[in-house]
């Protein structure tokens, strides 16, 4: 299988803080790779690079074999990656149809003479597509019948399935799920796992970063993991079980 | 109809303008303190053109709303990095700087003003600028485009990792604001007829804040009826003369302690259609 996204010597410093340090990560298509790592090791900022909310200090990013290291993040989006956020960001005063429907901006014909001189009350015929196309994201993710509650009046479980609902809605070929499971119950973790391989059932490869290890290590393929912003270990859930580096990074040494 | 009557129309209208001048940023949650300054360019400009080189009204109505929006999307840009407050206070020096170039300005008469305009304002005319402003912001807000406006008030940031390119979407709106409020302020001048650089200062600026903020910021209906009671509000109170300032004042306490969100919300429309026991659930209408 062809490798989707690639970093080389990604590097990432605030006002001289380094949160990452020559990171290179290869994701193959239709994997499920995950990034592990102690808290501050500089796994969100790995995202909020990739999917280019912030600029890299050094180093670059390709993607399906284009450079994406300058582009911003509505582009990055257009080429087909979506993420999620580990401080749930919806639209909280929209509904939850709406939220959906925001994720589907960039498959509306835009033409400026349909939106200003249709007839009254008609909509544009995109638009009605556009809403199925959200239920059906909706159905997915199992909140087709909360559609027209306000994102904000759903519960913490419900608002992260809206998130990923949200990302799908934009069909992107690589996710990138922030801690999908944060401050859920085992449960509703149950509930995620089953959805993550929904998803990659759909031919969805996902990135995921995750502190649940018994999420991550049944469910990941592939595990990096992240120390102080560099990669100390990567390979199969058993051999970064059984590596001397990542015990220390999460225990300490003796 | 009678002129009291006509002008009290007219002013609600001009008023109705620049409130929608603040509140088309607002779409976007950019949030402008000197709209006063692209008011002034509108009316500047549009009236030498009316009075130097007796260019019809119609034609410098527009070119100076187009000016303005050109001043405006050039603002835009920096505009894009600041937030909240921090933007109030960038666009209220830029507003400054505005209406100290128009006090020093011989061309524009400088301290004395710009006198000599010809009254060419008409309850017409304002009410076609009007109605056309508020069928685009209405087509806008009921389209995709609406949607990825309001998704970037709420969270931009996840917004434009949804494929909305926010930088567009946030200058043609400041772009567009400041259009509104060149147009507003080409419609004032040729009914004031007389204009200087100290009408378009901070104070004016804040009285567009207040109309929109009074009707709501979030419904298309929030600036109309801002402007009509604000403007209407000191009208009926003549007879009290000076007092009506306070009375004005403590209508502005009553409101922001009582409904600080503006009379009319956009959810309040959302909540009438669905009393009415509209079925269709999944549409917000």
């Amino acid at each position: 299988m062809g490798i989707l996204l690639e970093t080389k010597l990604l590097s990432k410093r605030f006002n001289g803080f380094s949160a990452l340090r020559g990171v290179n990560l290869s994701i193959k298509a239709g994997d499920i790779h995950a990034v592990i790592g102690p808290n501050g090791a500089g796994k969100t900022t790995l995202f909020n690079l990739l999917s280019g909310v912030y600029r890299c200090t050094e180093g670059m990013i390709v993607f399906l074999d284009k450079e994406i290291t300058h582009l911003k993040p509505f582009q990055i989006s257009i080429m087909g990656m979506a993420r999620t956020f580990q401080n749930i960001c919806l639209f909280p005063q929209m509904t939850v149809c709406e939220n959906v429907m925001v994720g589907r901006h960039a498959y509306h014909e835009t033409n400026l003479f349909k939106v200003f001189l249709r007839p009254p009350f008609a909509k544009l015929a995109s638009e009605t597509k556009i809403r199925k196309r959200a239920e059906e994201m909706l159905d997915f993710v199992g909140l087709h019948e909360k559609r027209a509650q306000l994102a904000s009046s759903l519960p913490y479980g419900d608002q992260r399935r809206l998130e990923i609902a949200r990302a799908l809605a934009t069909e992107p070929k690589l996710l990138l799920l922030d801690e999908p499971a944060a401050g859920m119950n085992p449960y509703e973790t149950e509930g995620v796992l089953e959805l993550i391989r929904k998803i990659e059932s759909q031919g969805i490869s996902i990135l995921l970063i995750e502190h649940d290890m018994k999420l991550v290590m049944g469910i990941a393929r592939r595990i990096t993991v992240l120390n102080f912003g560099e990669k100390i270990a990567e390979g199969t859930a058993e051999e970064i079980q059984n590596d001397p580096k990542v015990i220390e990074a999460y225990l300490g040494s003796e | 109809m009678s002129p009291y009557t006509e002008s009290i129309l007219i002013f609600i209208g001009i008023n109705t303008i620049l409130a929608y001048s603040f509140y088309i940023p607002m779409t976007t949650n950019q949030i402008s303190g000197g709209q006063g300054a692209f008011m002034g360019i509108g009316a500047y400009f549009s009236a030498a053109m009316t009075v130097n080189y007796h260019i019809p009204f119609p034609v410098a109505l527009v070119a100076s709303g187009v000016m303005a929006g050109l001043v405006g999307v050039l603002v835009g840009f920096p505009a894009l990095r600041i937030r909240g407050l921090y933007l109030v206070i960038m666009t209220l020096g830029f507003a400054e700087v505005v209406r100290v170039f128009f006090l020093t300005s011989e061309y524009f008469g400088a301290a004395y003003g710009f006198s000599k305009i010809q009254e060419l304002t008409t309850l017409t005319n304002v009410a076609i600028v009007l109605g056309l402003i508020i069928f685009v912001v209405h087509r806008l807000e009921s389209s995709y485009l609406g949607r990825a406006l309001e998704a970037i008030k709420e969270n931009d940031l996840a917004a434009e990792t949804l494929g909305v390119n926010i930088t567009k979407l946030k200058v043609l709106m400041f772009g567009f604001g400041a259009m509104v409020a060149g147009l507003g302020g080409a419609l004032y001048a040729h009914y004031a007829l007389f204009i200087d650089s100290n009408n378009f200062g901070f104070h004016r600026s804040i009285e567009m804040v207040i109309f929109a903020i009074f009707g709501g910021v979030t419904s298309l209906w929030g600036p109309p009826i801002g402007a009509a009671i604000l403007t209407l509000f000191p009208e009926m109170l003549r007879f009290i003369q000076e007092w009506r300032m306070v009375f004005y004042g403590l209508l502005m306490i009553l409101m922001m302690t009582f409904r600080p969100q503006g009379l009319v919300t956009k959810n309040m429309f959302r909540n009438m259609l669905s009393r009415k026991g509209r079925q269709e659930v999944g549409d917000p209408a």
